[in-house]
């Protein structure tokens, strides 16, 4: 804790409050608002401040921080890639206004193309690439509000979340994902910002799926976002994160967490398709606790980015529980996807299921990293892991690495994993229809991933395909 | 120091030098790597001084111990090389065969014997620098076999050597090392077989085997573990596989308190072939970790890989395997297939079958799956009148089967006998 940062703090309020009166112009440049490169107790003192969080949250971000520093850089994954990370390089907050210095120009052209290619709106675009600040959508999505407002629902940003439900915060937030659990977690919980926040109360089916877009602003997609969601008893959720239309940003480091906690019999799914630029680390840690006859569903795209470590956990507490986690990625130029999932079988007669799919072209690397474990106590489990890769070109590579730790007798677990080409015959038989090759190899790689594709949303399920067409004629990248 | 001891010769003394450095240098295993995440490698470590000489057994006390090897064999055996604590102590070898060109001789004589031979081989496969319980046996070996099939011998029967351990060494490091020459075929046992005696078990083992197979060769290799319930044992054992070699490698483990077995086949040649049946078979506290890795750096390269393990009691079995397809190795195929049956409460199984591949021209599959045994064919096999017992011990044979079937002679006799004594005492 640096007290000293606190006082000199206190001691700058106020300056410059009165320069448009005494000399007629007015320097908007904030003293403390302009964050500074890299990370240190003072960044996180300063943040605190200046959302005016309780002292509890304060304590928090700096006991996560030293949590962070303390912590070594993981040793497994990708560790060339993570070795990489400048950390004293990275703006750890930027006050929305500040992101507005961006010119369109500056946006990589690949992205444009891409916007152009999936039809995103104007004003969408520019937010995306991080050209303009504000997206104002509560004005388009008010109706949906409404009626959640209605029901008892609970939907906000973070930050608002911790100002007006601090006590549904407190008892949850990180609860899940302590900061301890892992650097970028630490450093996450040290510097967040942004993320949503949801409750859905006991027996409330929110029919239509959450989407960040509702309430979309810059606060939204920060780079360390965080995301919790509670379902109470026998509630029904369902929350889409991000889009498929590229996001570009010149700050090279995401690291998100997201808690999910399903109540007795609650049901959330969470759906991500995340589709960052190509200087994009996306490190990120994703949980999910679910209570007795609980589901939890992930369904998890990765696109986007340059490395991407991400495995969705559910930890099955309570008996009954139910995990399903289904995940796509695709690997092109220059990427590692390495993505995953993982279940927790702490209580009996638990099931889960875990299909992946990865996809690796022009030089790509997608990898699949996994774990079951089912505990001594968790009887009668049943537990069926599915992993396929498919290769498109010889430069690409893929790699399983699913672990299973099984501690109960009479559980159940299947695993299984194939990693091929696309199917000559398959190509052949397209082909003979008519089908061009190249329209042949798309229509295969679709049908490859349509286990996920079916399970979107069908404004999502159509933009991706696009995407995968892009990505599969090479024009991306 | 070590080289002077043993007047060994120059080349010898400076890999065993290097070796040693190596030992001392190389980091600890990270538990932070899946390979040793279950396992800890200070059990591995030596008690005592491991490059003190092991004293050779007296002729009286192994007596007892080759009678029980020649048991085993009957009368199939062509050749026979038997070791006390890491020290070879008997090597049987007809005439006929000695006449056709093949060597088999210990280690150590080989060195004096052929020389040049056995220095272009010598630790090529399982260098210093392959690990930290890889550079201790390649530093403080004592003796172990050296195996030589000329070209186009094909033996028709097969040469045993077994590796036994009396518990009068604290740690005994033996080392095989065969080179099956172009166009030949061999059949070869190893076994490492323990017993308690007077208290004592053999403690530490730490073992290996590098096989070189030629163009067109073919080694059908059966490794068995019956080491005391008390030992510690460290095993790898590779094997690399010219143009069109074929192997196929079973494996039996029963014993160990611990036991981390690595067993690996390098492709290196155009259309080579890599086929492996294995199982264990854990009880009482046993910590069973096995590792396979298939290596396919050839194209046109074909592996198929079968493990099993039971586990009953508070065992538990962790098995890794991984297959790498390189970049220049197109055509490959590749399948691999783990099993686990746990008949007890707190026994525990790990699995983690690996894939890393680099090109796209490969078909490559794995499977795993943990359960109980399948109460449906129990249940079919009491209807027709067979005890609940007996209705396990045919199922949990036919789950071991594949593996099995592939252990010639006599000693699949003797490995039936050894799964049924464990299922008894179910």
């Amino acid at each position: 804790m640096n007290t000293q940062v606190e006082q000199r703090d206190w001691g700058l309020t106020g300056i410059g409050d009165d320069y448009a009166a005494r000399w007629g112009f007015h320097d908007p440049v904030e003293y403390f608002h302009k964050g500074k490169k890299g990370i240190d107790h003072e960044v996180v003192e300063m943040m605190s401040r200046m959302k005016g969080e309780q002292d509890w949250m304060r304590q928090f971000r700096h006991k996560s921080l030293d949590i962070f520093l303390s912590k070594p850089m993981i040793r497994w994954g990708n560790t060339d890639l993570l070795n990489a990370i400048n950390f004293s390089d990275i703006f750890y907050y930027v006050r929305p206004m500040e992101k507005q210095g961006q010119s369109w120009d500056d946006v990589p052209e690949y992205i444009k193309k891409t916007f152009d290619r999936l039809g995103i709106p104007a004003a969408e675009r520019k937010f995306l690439a991080g050209v303009s600040a504000q997206y104002e959508s509560e004005v388009v999505y008010h109706s949906v509000r409404e009626d959640l407002t209605k029901k008892g629902v609970l939907f906000t940003d973070m930050d608002t979340g911790l100002k007006e439900h601090e006590g549904l915060v407190k008892k949850y937030f990180s609860t899940i994902i302590p900061p301890t659990d892992n650097k970028f977690a630490a450093l996450n919980s040290a510097v967040w910002s942004g993320g949503s926040f949801i409750y859905v109360p006991p027996g409330v089916d929110v029919a239509i799926p959450l989407q960040a877009y509702f309430r979309i602003n810059m606060e939204n997609m920060g780079q360390f976002e965080r995301t919790l969601i509670i379902a109470d008893k026998g509630s029904r959720v369902h929350y889409i994160e991000g889009c498929t239309a590229p996001i570009y940003s010149t700050n090279s480091l995401h690291s998100a967490v997201v808690e999910l906690i399903a109540l007795e019999g609650a049901y959330i799914r969470y759906t991500t398709i995340q589709n960052w630029s190509r200087n994009i680390y996306n490190l990120v840690t994703k949980r999910a606790v679910a209570y007795k006859g609980a589901t939890v569903e992930w369904v998890d795209g990765n696109l986007g980015s340059r490395l991407t470590m991400k495995y969705p956990s559910v930890y099955l507490m309570g008996e009954g529980a139910k995990a399903e986690i289904l995940s796509v990625a695709f690997a092109g130029k220059g990427q590692h996807q390495d993505a995953g999932a993982k279940v927790v079988h702490a209580a009996p007669r638990t099931t889960s299921t875990i299909t992946s799919k990865s996809i690796s072209k022009d030089g790509g690397r997608s990898s699949y990293r996994g774990l079951v474990k089912v505990h001594p106590s968790a009887t009668g489990c049943k537990v069926n892991v599915r992993c396929d890769a498919l290769l498109i070109d010889p430069q690409s590579r893929s790699d399983t690495y699913p672990t299973m730790e099984i501690e109960a007798k009479d559980c159940r677990m299947e695993h299984e994993a194939t990693v091929s080409k696309v199917g000559d015959e398959q190509l052949f038989y397209l082909m003979s229809r008519g089908l061009s090759y190249q329209e042949a190899r798309l229509l295969i790689v679709n049908g490859f991933i349509e286990p996920f594709t079916k399970e979107l949303p069908m404004e999502y399920a159509v933009e991706l395909n696009r995407l995968i067409a892009m990505e599969m004629e090479g024009s991306v990248g | 120091m070590i080289q002077t001891i043993r007047n060994e010769p120059i080349w010898l003394g400076g890999l065993r030098g290097k070796a040693l450095e190596a030992y001392r240098d190389l980091p600890f295993p990270d538990r932070v790597r899946h390979l040793w995440r279950y396992t800890d490698p200070n059990a591995f470590l030596p008690d005592g001084d491991p490059f003190r000489q092991n004293k050779p057994a007296p002729a009286g006390s192994i007596a007892p111990w080759c009678e029980v090897c020649q048991d085993e064999i009957g009368e199939e055996a062509s050749a026979l090389g038997i070791a006390m604590n890491g020290l070879t102590h008997q090597v049987t070898l007809p005439e006929e065969l000695r006449s056709s060109g093949l060597i088999l001789k210990g280690l150590k004589q080989a060195i004096m014997e052929h020389d040049g031979l056995v220095e272009s081989f010598l630790g090529r496969l399982i260098p210093a620098e392959s690990g930290k319980f890889e550079a201790l046996n390649l530093a403080a070996w004592q003796d172990g076999f050296f195996l030589y099939l000329p070209k186009g011998v094909e033996l028709g029967r097969p040469i045993h050597l077994f590796m036994c351990e009396d518990g009068a060494a604290s740690f005994s490091a033996p080392r095989i090392l065969a080179v099956i020459e172009e166009g030949s075929s061999l059949t070869l046992f190893t076994e490492f077989m323990g017993q308690t005696v007077n208290g004592r078990t053999g403690r530490q083992v730490n073992a290996m085997v590098e096989l070189f197979l030629g163009e067109g060769s073919r080694l059908d290799h059966v490794t068995v573990q019956r080491l005391s319930p008390g030992a510690h044992f460290y095993l790898k054992s590779r094997a690399r596989l010219a143009r069109d070699a074929r192997t196929v490698s079973v494996l039996a483990a029963f014993g160990g308190a611990m036991a981390k077995v690595d067993s690996g086949v390098v492709l290196a040649g155009e259309g080579a072939e890599g086929e492996f049946f294995g199982f264990a078979f854990g009880e009482a506290d046993q910590h069973l970790d096995h590792h396979t890795e298939y290596e396919h750096k050839a194209p046109r390269t074909r592996s198929q890989l079968d493990f099993k393990v039971v586990l009953k009691d508070r065992a538990r079995s962790i098995y890794t395997g991984l297959i790498r397809i390189d970049k220049d190795a197109p055509y490959c195929e590749a399948y691999q297939e783990n099993r686990n049956v746990l008949l007890s409460e707190g026994a525990q199984a790990e699995t983690i079958p690996e894939l890393e591949i680099m090109t796209n021209e490969v078909r490559c599959t794995h499977g795993a799956t943990v359960g109980p045994l399948d109460e449906d064919p129990i249940f079919y096999l009491m209807s027709r009148g067979i005890p609940r017992e007996e209705a396990i011990r045919m199922v949990v044979g036919g789950f071991l089967e594949p593996a099995l079937v592939r252990i010639p002679g006599g000693l699949q006799t003797s490995i039936r006998r050894c799964v049924e004594e464990r299922l008894r005492r179910f």
